[in-house]
């Protein structure tokens, strides 16, 4: 459905807006109970759970401020290949500087 | 149509995908400045875990947690702020539009003048471009990261004096979406940035 055919309300707006504000507060409360932490695995869990939610805010901005939720298909595609290939250079440059 | 729509108005061009030239150019960038701010993090992550072992002017000993979270809150509402103003504009409320930018404009600057402060604190602290590899990583990723949010702000103003001039009717809201879709795209940089650079421990 291409986005001109489907406007999302202001409500729409200000909930995802509450959205990402109370992810922000929990990355937040995440960060302090770090010192907390003392074994390895913790420490992954919560590295896990900042990128879950770093996440979760990157995929509410572009769906629903970008309107990709509603706009034609192709510019998904478009931002899906930029983040694939920028997600590729990342883990495969960590590897070659990290391991060899 | 307005008396806006009048001044500017033209019919769209037809594309054979029905997608409007200037939204594809938009989009099309955006997937490669993906590809420049993934090489920068790239740069940020690989020299990442020898960052936890400098002293004085490491990133344990500088990075202001609240503070930085603050700005991303500023960064955060001021997208919410522009997709209100497109909102206003597709409901034919232009001066609704215009304030909602100016306010997303003045959130902008609010964001660019605290991250501006807090490279001054980092400087009079003994941090700069060339003092370990957590100032040169810090400031050159952040540093582009700043270089679109001033783009960004300075596009905003020029379409709130364009809207002022009657330059943008309803149905030229894609001038305003496509400016949008740059400014959350600058939005979700930040949300990146600041995750892997302010708040996973360097350890």
């Amino acid at each position: 459905m291409s986005e001109q055919a489907h406007h999302p309300s202001d409500r729409t707006y200000l909930k995802v807006g509450s959205l990402l504000f109370i992810l922000t507060a929990i990355e937040i409360a995440l960060y302090f109970v770090e010192d907390a932490l003392e074994s390895e695995w913790s420490l992954y869990a919560l590295i896990a759970s900042l990128i879950i939610l770093s996440s979760m805010k990157f995929v509410l901005v572009v769906m629903y401020y970008m309107h990709l939720k509603w706009d034609d298909r192709m510019f998904t595609w478009f931002f899906l290949a930029g983040m694939f290939v920028a997600a590729a250079i990342i883990l495969a440059m960590m590897a070659l500087y990290r391991y060899y | 149509m307005t008396s806006a729509d009048h001044h500017t108005g033209h019919a769209e061009h037809a594309t054979t995908t029905g997608i409007t030239h200037n939204k594809m150019m938009m989009w099309s960038f955006l997937a490669s400045d993906c590809m420049f701010f993934g090489t920068l993090i790239m740069m940020y992550m690989v020299y990442r875990p020898d960052m936890a072992e400098l002293g004085g002017v490491g990133p344990n000993d500088l990075l202001d947690i609240p503070f930085s979270s603050l700005m991303t809150f500023v960064l955060l509402m001021s997208s919410l702020a522009f997709v209100l103003g497109l909102s206003a504009l597709q409901r034919g409320n232009h001066a609704g539009m215009r304030v909602w930018l100016s306010a997303t404009a003045i959130l902008g600057l609010l964001f660019l003048g605290g991250e501006g402060f807090e490279y001054m604190k980092f400087y009079n602290e003994g941090l700069s471009l060339g003092t370990n590899v957590f100032g040169t990583a810090y400031f050159v990723t952040t540093g582009f990261h700043k270089l679109h949010v001033l783009i960004g702000v300075i596009w905003l103003l020029g379409l709130v004096a364009m809207s002022y001039r009657g330059q943008i009717g309803v149905h030229q809201s894609e001038k305003v979406e496509i400016a949008g879709l740059y400014w959350h795209f600058v939005d979700i940089v930040w949300i990146v940035i600041f995750t892997f650079i302010f708040l996973v421990p360097y350890r």
